[in-house]
């Protein structure tokens, strides 16, 4: 019997230590269009996934955010700012518009993933010093990132203001916000875009030394390709509609026919 | 007088919109009815407060919300019906709160106070009735610019720029907000595309030395690409000194650094 | 220097140069909002009925008369559109409910008045008909003259400030009771 109890309570221990492990930031807002959440200096690989709820739920898995036992009874210091989260993150909330800044140094992960309501607004900045490889599910609003490396999008509608220096960036629409325009940049990394087969947009495609794959059709006749310094095609796909800008220095591009 | 004419006359005399006899007559009946005076003063009171009501403002998408609707009609106005594949045309259009930025309005200003002076409006406007026109035009602007550059959406003010871009001939005013925009706009890919929409007017001298100018304090890489690339087809050679400049830059990207010796081949 | 007159602005509209109806919207928006928010007491509403209203005004330029004024013709369209919201609302059988459904608080700044004045006129303006609110707001409100005021909603001056009367007699009686 007593053997049985040390088990189970062995169990339970490691039971709630798994659970303590992973920590959880809850910050209430709402599901609509103007709200807006701003992410700053993440580090790491950053999940962020939208889904139909009202808070944006910010998890850690990292061990290393969980206070030893000597640190009982202190808070952790920042130079970068006041954790008021419990798990390294400034949050700041005035409205509709959440702003969280992440305090570690780069030289922690904080194993970080976040679930947004989908209706909302993304930006995010980080600096090239930060190897943050950000991806995005099932949002429905503007994202806008400014980053140096990888970006991967799936189940988005944009409108996507995108920038990037050596990363790739990966894009697969689901449907498109059709009013709104589009920028997506990068330096040397590839550009591989899914988009819808019906999609109406004026297409400019830049790239100065990379190359320019893709399955539509390009009719000659509306072909615009400029090869002085690089090449340029402005096509109207569709009949035309928002602006869609997609520009490389060396990178290829990739443009693929979606459903 | 009876009371049923005081009534009847009760709204003009308040606004002192009644002759005087009817006045003296009105007067008169209010010295010995009780009743009438205080119908009188109830009914100065309502007209009061209603008087000093103010108006309300509606939200700024209201304005943003009209010039993009002007625009569109414009353009439709235009537009050719030769040409066989068309736009669709969206008469109307609700981008929510923070949406179009006015770079419409600017747009349309542009357009207007262009027009004005080049004397391609209706000559039935004297000149002092254009100068009038002018001041309320500009007003506008001036709150048009305000709000185009307060836009919280990167996309948005992409979308400001492009329609700006679409004007064929800018004004100053034009120019000089998208010098602006390429300058200090906080978002790259916004000031990627104002570099564009001023290379489409970079025949006049004052655009293509602004480029220059930006080139020569622009520290992002692809900004730097897009106006080395930009002049590198004008084949301006203004732009030599801030290009040697970035090649001998230690910090410039390599990237940026192959565009940018590319580009002597052209430029010497 | 006097505005150059509605009239010539929109002659111009009339003749292609759309851009100029920028200066009828900057004269009158606010008011023509004000005008719908008063109807309606809705702020979203009345801004689409706004919009609404400006489209209509360039669509259909080539039906606007000289002889008109620019003023009778808007608010003529004006309320046309409100009439057509009035109608969809109670075909869509939702309870147009004035007294509910004012989210509005209409009390800028200091007009000198408490802020409880303005509430309880609001009620007793729900007690008015249509008619006699759209007179109010147009006379009172948008500062119309009666002569103004009967081409916009076809009725004889006598008749307006007969409607006129009876409405600020209702309100009054209203108001006051509510102290």
């Amino acid at each position: 019997m007593k053997t049985m109890k040390t088990s189970i309570i062995a169990l339970f221990i490691l039971f709630t230590a798994g659970i303590l492990s992973a920590q959880e930031y809850k910050i209430p807002t709402q599901n609509n269009k103007d709200g807006r959440l701003i992410l700053k200096d993440f580090s790491d690989e950053l999940p962020i996934e939208g889904y139909n709820g009202t808070d944006i739920i910010i998890t850690s898995t990292s061990e290393d955010l969980t206070p030893p036992a000597k640190a009982k009874g202190l808070k952790p210091v920042f130079p970068a700012g006041t954790d008021n989260t419990g798990i390294g993150l400034d949050v700041q909330k005035i409205d509709n518009l959440i702003t969280i800044t992440c305090l570690l140094p780069f030289t922690r992960g904080g194993e970080y993933k976040i679930k947004v309501p989908e209706n909302l607004t993304i930006e995010i900045t980080s600096g090239c010093e930060r190897n943050n490889n950000i991806s995005i599910t099932n949002m429905k609003n503007e994202i806008d990132i400014k980053s140096c490396h990888n970006i991967d999008l799936k189940n988005v509608t944009g409108p996507l203001v995108l920038s990037t220096i050596s990363g790739d960036i990966n894009i697969t629409y689901s449907s498109i916000n059709s009013s709104k325009s589009s920028s997506i940049n990068s330096i040397s990394g590839e550009i591989d875009i899914t988009l819808p087969v019906k999609t109406a947009t004026d297409l400019e495609l830049r790239t100065v030394s990379g190359a320019l794959y893709s399955d539509f059709d390009f009719s000659e006749s509306q072909k615009n390709l400029k090869k002085v310094g690089g090449n340029e095609m402005n096509y109207s796909l569709n009949g035309g509609g928002f602006k869609l800008n997609i520009g490389t220095v060396s990178g290829t591009i990739y443009l693929r026919k979606g459903n | 007088m009876k009371c049923e004419e005081v009534e009847k006359n009760m709204i003009d005399y308040l606004d002192k919109n009644l002759e005087d006899g009817l006045c003296k007559e009105i007067e008169r009946h209010l010295e010995t009815c009780e009743r009438c005076l205080d119908e009188l003063r109830d009914s100065q009171e309502v007209l009061n407060i209603i008087s000093k009501e103010e108006m309300v403002k509606p939200d700024d998408s209201l304005r943003i919300n009209f010039y993009h609707m002007l625009h569109s009609q414009i353009k439709k106005n235009e537009e050719s019906s030769t040409s066989s594949i068309r736009k669709p045309s969206i008469p109307w259009y609700n981008p929510g709160r923070y949406g179009i930025a006015a770079g419409i309005a600017l747009l349309i200003c542009g357009t207007f106070i262009g027009m004005l002076f080049h004397g391609r409006l209706n000559s039935s406007y004297t000149s002092n009735e254009l100068k009038q026109l002018h001041s309320e035009i500009s007003d506008l602007k001036k709150a048009t610019m305000f709000t185009m550059l307060k836009e919280e959406s990167s996309s948005d003010r992409i979308q400001a720029v492009s329609y700006v871009a679409d004007l064929d001939t800018p004004d100053e005013n034009v120019i000089e907000v998208l010098v602006k925009t390429l300058n200090h706009d906080k978002n790259v890919n916004v000031r990627m595309a104002a570099a564009y929409a001023l290379s489409k007017f970079a025949g006049q001298r004052a655009v293509c030395d602004s480029l220059v100018k930006s080139l020569e304090i622009q520290n992002d890489p692809i900004i730097q690409v897009t106006l080395i690339n930009i002049l590198m087809e004008r084949k301006e050679k203004s732009a030599l000194i801030p290009i040697q400049k970035i090649i001998a830059n230690k910090s410039t990207l390599k990237e940026v650094r192959a565009v940018a010796e590319n580009s002597l081949r052209v430029l010497i | 220097m006097a505005d150059i007159r509605d009239e010539v602005i929109m002659q111009h509209v009339k003749d292609g140069n759309l851009s100029e109806m920028s200066v009828l919207f900057e004269r009158y928006h606010i008011k023509l909002y004000n005008f719908f928010l008063k109807l309606t007491r809705n702020k979203d509403i009345s801004q689409d009925l706004t919009q609404n209203l400006f489209y209509r005004m360039i669509k259909y330029k080539n039906s606007y008369k000289n002889e008109l004024s620019v003023k009778s013709w808007m608010y003529q369209m004006a309320r046309n559109l409100h009439v057509d919201y009035c109608k969809e609302e109670k075909r869509s059988d939702e309870l147009f409910l004035k007294t509910d459904s004012y989210p509005v608080d209409i009390t800028d700044e200091n007009s000198g008045f408490p802020e409880e004045d303005y509430m309880r006129l609001e009620q007793a303006f729900t007690s008015l008909s249509n008619e006699q609110m759209e007179i109010i707001v147009l006379s009172r409100y948008q500062g119309l003259k009666y002569e103004e005021i009967s081409l916009i909603i076809n009725q004889s001056v006598p008749s307006i400030k007969v409607a006129m009367h009876r409405a600020i007699k209702r309100l009054r009686g209203i108001y006051f009771k509510q102290i």
